[in-house]
């Protein structure tokens, strides 16, 4: 039986091209692992009853030795907010419960379009409203390292399916850290990239102009393969970026690195809510960048403290006009099967945006996110890239913060920033902790993913492996 | 805004619910009251900083009045059985919802 576990994507390419198994192998055994572990981990939502016919099909088609598809045979689960035409798409919410899109989401319809098999559909917090899961409607999932604990959020059963051997990649979406954290939790590397850079056409929008759709692979270079086919212009998508796509995983190995690479530390970070065996494996993974030869420099982010409050500002605003769509009269069912997050942020979007607050509120809010931007903006004059921690605590226990709903805003103190800023950011494995992963997360400026990739590749060669 | 925390009035919430079409049951009202009001005490932190030069950024892509031509993009067309597929009430090519003006 293939371990799909321990398995890349780059590992089942050369293995399908050698013929050491098939495509329907490949399908039957993530299906298997499926069956054993979803009934426990709840990372799935819907199976593609589909998969293995399709997996057949690609059998016989073509050989993938000849083809030019990069992803040619991989099985994939998509986070449940990623439309998928004739396959139920729910976002985690009893209002979609028997939603079925009539379309397919760009970024899916380009994953096909590389070959790649959808296995399913991933749980996740409902609307991706959250950072641990646990606000599914349809129940939370568990991290696999220890299943009284939460995986992280929004993204939650994408990276569970991944790190528990039900897939070789999945989608995510991350607009204040929810592919980020649930990546550090689960020992994945989870992409956000740049806002703009991955179209988010036929992906259910929950605050428009933060959303970054992007992935969790096993290591590095899985992830800049995928970023290659998902990213890219779209005329269904104006917020989409027009310059083009490299060959990310084509550009890894870059020699001038990391000669003059400057890593900025961010001053700000350094606050004594995070956990000290965090803090020293950010240590460790800041000796192993000085030791590749980087230049380590502490910078200021000074509006940083800012970035939560900003945020949950800014984020239920938009939420509550995306979720006015949700009306039960052309698809779904009423706005009574809201669940209490989703409640709890259209009723604050609702508020700040309405007449009498919304300078208050609302628009004050633009104007700190012009500052945080700025802050980015400079700390890149005098930087390549920032390596930050991505989780203030280890993985948390479920129920420890599920009845407070500002404990669990404030998970996203490290990674929230970077979505008000709009640059892209890589967290990467970096340790453990009593069996508990730990992740790191490099950030660079705007549409500078293929030097986060190099970055984040060198640290992964010579950080080693990582026991759990 | 200002920097003693806030404490919304249940008629207040009641309001933003109307507003926001959601049906709130009794009991949800006081939970939603003292969470919300918690929630907006702590993002008033924003008054603690001086904005008065800076413009408001509504979007960080740099973009400027993305445009394109007025014609149909067939991609984005749905057949008539395909876009009522998963309406819950529907006559004909029609989706069916309630009625908005009533006879009085």
């Amino acid at each position: 039986m293939i371990d799909v576990q321990k398995l890349t994507i780059r590992q089942a390419t050369d293995a399908l091209k050698a013929k050491e198994f098939s495509v329907r192998d490949l399908v039957a055994a993530c299906l298997s692992n499926v069956e054993a572990r979803n009934p426990s981990l709840n990372a799935i939502l819907t199976v593609n009853k589909d998969a293995l016919a399709q997996a057949e099909q690609l059998d016989r088609s073509m050989s993938p030795a000849l083809g030019s598809k990069l992803l040619f045979g991989i099985p994939i689960v998509l986070k449940d907010i990623f439309s998928t035409k004739g396959l139920r798409t729910t976002a985690a919410s009893k209002v979609l419960e028997n939603y079925i899109p009539p379309y397919d989401a760009t970024a899916v319809r380009k994953l096909k379009e590389a070959g790649a098999i959808i296995l399913g559909k991933a749980n996740m917090d409902a609307w991706a409203h959250g950072s641990s899961g646990e606000n599914s409607d349809f129940g939370p999932t568990k991290n696999p390292y220890d299943e009284e604990r939460t995986p992280g959020g929004s993204s939650s059963g994408s990276a569970v399916a991944l790190s528990s051997g039900m897939s070789l990649a999945s989608t995510g979406t991350d607009t204040g850290g929810s592919i980020r954290l649930p990546a550090a939790f689960t020992h994945t590397v989870g992409i956000k990239p740049t806002y703009g850079r991955v179209s988010r056409y036929g992906i259910i929008a929950m605050g428009s102009s933060f959303d970054s759709i992007g992935h969790f692979t096993k290591d590095v270079y899985d992830s800049a393969l995928m970023l290659s086919v998902t990213a890219g212009h779209d005329k269904l998508d104006a917020t989409t970026a027009t310059s083009k796509v490299p060959a990310y995983h084509a550009l890894l190995n870059n020699p001038k690195l990391p000669k003059k690479l400057t890593i900025g530390i961010v001053k700000e970070f350094s606050q004594p809510g995070t956990d000290p065996k965090i803090n020293a494996i950010t240590q460790k993974a800041i000796k192993t960048m000085k030791n590749v030869g980087a230049e380590i420099v502490e910078i200021s982010l000074p509006h940083v403290e800012y970035a939560i409050a900003t945020y949950y500002i800014l984020i239920p605003a938009e939420v509550s006009s995306n979720l006015g769509r949700m009306t039960g009269t052309r698809f779904g069912y009423p706005r009574d099967r809201f669940g209490n997050e989703a409640k709890r942020r259209i009723m604050i979007g609702t508020y700040t945006l309405s007449a009498g607050y919304y300078d208050a509120y609302y628009n004050k809010a633009l104007k700190v996110r012009t500052l945080i931007k700025q802050d980015f903006d400079k700390a890149f004059e005098q930087v390549d890239a920032l390596l930050c921690p991505v989780s203030p605590t280890l993985p948390f226990k479920l129920g420890e913060k599920a009845n407070d709903p500002l404990a669990m805003y404030l998970s996203d103190i490290f990674v929230a920033p970077m979505n008000l800023a709009g640059v892209p950011a890589l967290s990467v494995p970096a340790g453990s902790v009593d069996g508990l992963p730990v992740g790191i997360q490099f950030v660079t400026k705007q549409f500078n993913e293929e030097l986060l990739y190099q970055i984040g590749y060198q640290f992964e060669q010579a950080r080693g492996a990582i026991t759990l | 805004m200002s920097n003693t925390p806030t404490r919304l009035t249940k008629d207040k919430v009641l309001n933003v619910a109307k507003l926001a079409n959601l049906t709130l049951k009794n009991t949800e009202i006081e939970k939603l009251t003292g969470e919300l009001s918690l929630i907006l005490s702590y993002v008033g932190k924003l008054n603690e900083l001086d904005t008065s030069d800076v413009t408001p950024t509504n979007q960080i892509t740099g973009l400027i009045n993305v445009t394109r031509e007025d014609t149909v993009r067939e991609e984005t067309v749905l057949p008539p059985k395909d876009a009522l597929a998963n309406a819950p009430h529907k006559k004909g090519d029609f989706f069916e919802v309630e009625a908005v003006f009533t006879n009085d």
